[in-house]
């Protein structure tokens, strides 16, 4: 027993030595990159290829991933070039990036949600991308999305609708109209309520971490009741009667217990898990929840119908949002990105691509939507499709799309300012003002 | 003799009382999880859950090991945390044992510097440690990680290392040295056997602190055959969706190899005090 | 024969020599970023862009904001809380553990799992069981009659900081037990025997024998377990992401929010920066005490 355990002890130190050695060489000797290149030697014969990475977006449809990654591979082919190809979470895109472009070796491409592109053009990151945008034949709407102060960095993939998720059993049992208004959904909503029973009206997320959900739909009854956060010249508009009604507006679905606690602290993930459960009747959403539905519960599916987002007392008003393409300067197949997303609309592999993932895509490109795809009664997400020509701009409308629009949105201070209310029971006037103090700070007004 | 009996049926009581509480506060998220690995998609997510699910189903398992790149992520995680294991507590054990036993000017200074090493969580170090990975080219590959790791894996060991070198008492070392024994002979042949059972808990979590590790991993690899356990996990989250049973069943299977190894590492090294100088 | 100056001049180059490795580590590969990072956390860094020296201008800016304070003192309670009530659970049930008796293997196996999950699937997982509508708490909760309505546990300000820190024990209790078990494994029994011979009861000689011999590894063990969750990240992000309105915020995930949604990297490291001193107190506190015996 004893030998067995000196020997082991002796192994451990031998290993030790050795180890020390090995990572005190990593750390600092100049050896390690040659290493390195030794391990991949794949284009040696005939000199180094050229070489095209593209960070693309997770799809919880699978079909997304596998089409994407065969164009790219028949791309490289085509062009005798490199593919690395590599899908990355949206999740997790953020942080990876900003390490990539910190140490000066961004990817070429990235797919990703248009608010986490428009962050890199402030810093200077992307690729004037007007040449590839005057090539090919976007929609307005989808122009919106890729627009930042007047200029063009990103170029659009593919637009994604927030539309409203309702269960027309519950409705119907109660022999209730779909709402078209906010005021008639929360009329409606008093009456389906039934928390007893663990079943709530609505389930509306206003949580700090992550996502749009919730400053979307913040944003966008403010814009339905007449208001604004900051005028097309960055005005800052918000303390207004109209942004106070809305305010107050929202608080009531809290603060009459019409939407689930917890959603106090929802991230974007919270309201699809709700709905999905069955314990929320109307949820606005991407049509993410639908391909869960059509996955994993069919039953659920038949008792939902997606209805456009509703309007307010001064109407409708919706922005877009999608995901993107951006190119960044310092990749060292710039050139390849851009003839890649130049070729990236041929119109079958589109279309197919959009088909495949079910409708949580809508085309950035025009007149592509007579598709029998999209004219099948059974495809819910076509009942969305009316919102598209609604869409007024992006997320920071009437605001111009620039890096303090998006701060804003990212910082979710108009959220906040309801969750003030909510949370604090602070007073609706008293939590306005000081969005409005926290704005002309971000903004740097006095 | 009567009253030894009663004491003793007591003390088990109590033992069983406490470990009963213990494990059920433990195990209730990890049946959870494992419930959920086991319960088919449509069951996923219910009003009113119940304890125990209407259904079973072994498909995310079978989905897991055939349909995604699991397996490969496993053995890069083996690999890379077996070998951070080893070689961290291999240079904390002569690190450990030169700060307790030896003495030289600048060593409080070393042992404060090492746990300084913790002050930034990761969190914020991961750019600026990428950034300097990269000037070395290692960048999308997963040896970098056998250079970062041990900054996380080893502070701990030594700290810990040095705790449990602290408690043996000086008196044994001293009657290996009188007998000729050298520092490093009698390291090897008192303080090592007595610490052992110390060592199979630093070994052990040494192991699991690699293994979980996300950031680092996450921005130092970036192609699958590159990339970790936890990237693989994580890779079944997708913005405001998330495959549940895929994700579930993939992190029951990742915490099986700590729980080995910690059985494992008491089994070789059960010898503790047994093989030491006391006889 | 050696002299006495020769072997302490070899014990010195020998002590020197061990170190080597461990002094790579902290200095080259961890410090040259560590150094970088505090650097950077006196100019206006914005990733990406060249940065300029600022001076204390970030500094300035966190102090004078009233939610950073907030922020601290959640953080203080979040680890006082956790590594308070860790340590006490741990050393009970590392005791509980070193002793003999039929399910002992198990039971240690079942202790450890907790450490064995990632930081990530172990707060998803929470945050499911939190929910009021579809978490199993609630659920059970309810069916039992213990509550009338669902308990808001991530929603609640002033429930929230509460359930972050129920996670956080319940995913580092395993490290306190099993650092504590490495010691109490390291004890020679036969102080036991000579104390009960010399007539002190179970009690006595826990207090007499047991905390002394591992006091060393109680120190290192809180110690440690205090900087990690002082430092924790993930629990707290993904369960309530600080919320609502940073009620269950701390430093960490306020660093986050600095650094990646307001895009300010300068001023998120003065954020990390900031509480350094606090921790450095913490650790020269039990050196001191570490040392106490030398």
């Amino acid at each position: 027993m004893k030998r067995i355990g000196t020997s082991l002890t002796a192994l451990a130190l031998t290993g030790a030595l050795l180890a020390g050695c090995s990572s005190s060489g990593s750390g600092q000797a100049p050896s390690a990159p040659a290493q390195n290149s030794d391990a991949k030697p794949a284009a040696a014969p005939s000199g180094p290829k050229e070489k095209f990475v593209f960070w693309d977006k997770g799809e919880y449809v699978e079909a997304y991933n596998k089409m994407m990654k065969e164009r790219a591979e028949k791309f490289g082919k085509d062009n005798n070039i490199d593919v690395e190809y590599v899908v990355v979470s949206q999740n997790d895109l953020k942080s990876k990036l900003l390490a990539a472009i910190e140490a000066k070796n961004p990817p070429d491409l990235i797919v990703a949600n248009d608010p986490v592109a428009k962050q890199f053009v402030a810093s200077d990151q992307l690729v004037d991308t007007s040449d590839i945008i005057n090539k090919i034949d976007f929609s307005d709407g989808a122009k919106n999305i890729a627009v930042t102060s007047d200029k063009y960095f990103m170029v659009p993939h593919s637009l994604q609708l927030s539309g409203a998720f309702l269960r027309k059993d519950v409705w119907d049992k109660h022999n209730l109209p779909i709402p078209k208004t906010w005021d008639e959904l929360y009329q409606q909503a008093k009456i389906v309520n039934d928390p007893k029973n663990g079943f709530y009206a609505t389930g509306f997320p206003l949580g700090a971490s992550g996502g749009n959900d919730a400053e979307g739909m913040v944003r966008t009854v403010i814009r339905e009741f007449g208001g604004s956060i900051v005028d097309k010249d960055n005005n800052i508009t918000v303390n207004s009667k109209e942004t106070l009604e809305a305010l107050k507006f929202i608080a009531k679905f809290w603060q009459e217990g019409l939407t689930p606690p917890a959603s106090v602290t929802w991230d974007d993930n919270g309201n699809n898990k709700a709905y999905l459960a069955g314990t929320v009747g109307f949820v606005i959403n991407s049509a993410s929840i639908y391909d869960s539905l059509l996955k994993d519960n069919p039953e659920l599916e038949k008792k939902t119908v997606m209805v456009p987002l509703i309007g307010g007392p001064k109407g409708e008003s919706f922005v877009g949002s999608g995901n993107v393409f951006a190119i960044f300067k310092n990749g060292k197949g710039t050139k390849w990105a851009k003839k890649f997303v130049t070729e990236f609309y041929e119109k079958d592999f589109y279309n197919n691509l959009i088909e495949q993932i079910g409708g949580k895509y809508v085309p950035a490109i025009n007149g592509v939507l007579d598709t029998p795809f999209w004219k099948n009664p059974n495809n819910k997400s076509a009942g969305w499709l009316s919102m598209i020509k609604s869409i007024k701009g992006a997320g920071n409308y009437p605001g111009p799309e620039d890096d303090l629009g998006s701060k804003a949105q990212t910082m979710q201070l108009a959220t906040k300012a309801v969750a003030r209310i909510v949370v604090e029971k602070m007073d609706p006037q008293k939590s306005l003002d000081q969005l409005e103090q926290e704005l002309k700070q971000l903004y740097g007004k006095k | 003799m009567r009253r030894s009996t009663y004491v003793k049926i007591r003390k088990l009581t109590a033992l069983y009382v406490i470990g009963l509480v213990a494990s059920v506060w433990t195990l209730f998220p990890i049946y959870w999880l494992v419930k959920s690995s086991l319960t088919p998609n449509k069951l996923m997510y219910t009003p009113q859950p119940k304890l125990i699910p209407a259904e079973w189903t072994f498909s995310h398992y079978q989905e897991l090991f055939t349909k995604s790149p699991f397996l490969g992520f496993v053995k890069n995680s083996l690999y890379i945390a077996l070998l951070v294991t080893v070689i961290s507590v291999a240079i904390s054990v002569l690190g450990s044992y030169s700060l307790t036993r030896l003495r030289f000017p600048g060593r409080g200074f070393m042992l404060k510097s090492i746990i300084y090493t913790y002050l930034l969580p990761v969190a914020v170090l991961f750019i600026p440690m990428y950034v300097a990975i990269s000037r070395y080219g290692l960048n999308n590959n997963k040896n970098a990680l056998l250079v970062v790791y041990p900054t996380i894996v080893v502070p701990y060991c030594c700290y810990m290392l040095i705790s449990y070198f602290k408690a043996i008492p000086k008196e044994l070392e001293e009657a290996a040295l009188i007998d000729g024994c050298n520092r490093l002979q009698s390291l090897a042949k008192v303080i090592l056997p007595i610490a052992s059972p110390g060592i199979a808990v630093v070994s052990t979590f040494a192991f699991t602190l690699s293994w979980n590790e996300y950031l680092y991993a996450l921005v130092l690899t970036t192609t699958p055959a590159q990339q970790t356990v936890t990237i693989g996990i994580a890779s079944f989250n997708f913005g405001d969706q998330t495959i549940w049973g895929l994700l579930t069943s993939s992190s029951v299977i990742a915490s099986i190899p700590a729980v080995l190894l910690y059985f494992l590492a008491q089994r070789f090294l059960k010898t503790g005090l047994a093989a030491g100088g006391v006889k | 024969m050696k002299t006495a100056a020769v072997k302490r001049r070899d014990d010195r180059l020998l002590g020197y020599g061990l170190l080597v490795p461990v002094a790579v580590i902290v200095f080259v590969i961890i410090g040259i970023p560590f150094v970088n990072a505090i650097y950077l956390s006196f100019t206006d860094k914005v990733v990406g862009v060249t940065p300029k020296f600022i001076g204390l201008a970030n500094y300035m800016a966190i102090f004078s904001d009233k939610e950073y304070w907030k922020v601290l003192k959640n953080t203080v309670v979040f680890t006082v809380g956790s590594v308070g009530v860790k340590l006490v659970l741990g050393l009970l049930l590392a005791v509980v553990v070193n002793q003999n008796f039929f399910g002992r293997g198990l039971l240690r196996a079942v202790l450890l799992v907790p450490w064995a999950l990632s930081g990530m699937v172990s707060a998803v997982t929470w945050r499911w069981m939190y929910d009021d509508t579809y978490g199993i708490i609630n659920a059970l909760l309810l069916r039992w009659n213990i509550v009338h309505l669902p308990v808001a546990w991530t929603s609640d300000p002033s429930i929230a900081l509460l359930s972050v820190i129920i996670v956080n024990i319940w995913k580092g209790l395993p490290f306190f037990i099993f650092s504590l078990l490495g010691g109490l494994q390291t004890i020679d029994g036969q102080m036991y025997e000579a104390a009960t011979i010399d007539g002190a009861g179970k009690v006595r000689q826990f207090f007499a024998i047991t905390i002394p011999s591992i006091s060393p590894v109680i120190a290192i063990t809180v110690l440690l377990s205090t900087i990690w969750t002082f430092n924790s990240f993930e629990i707290v992000y993904l369960i309530t992401g600080g919320g609502p309105l940073h009620a269950s915020a701390v430093i960490s995930t306020y660093t986050y929010e600095v650094a990646f949604l307001q895009n300010k990297m300068g001023q998120s490291l003065a954020v990390a920066g900031s509480i350094i001193p606090i921790l450095v107190a913490l650790i020269i506190f039990s050196m001191r005490k570490l040392n106490k015996d030398d």
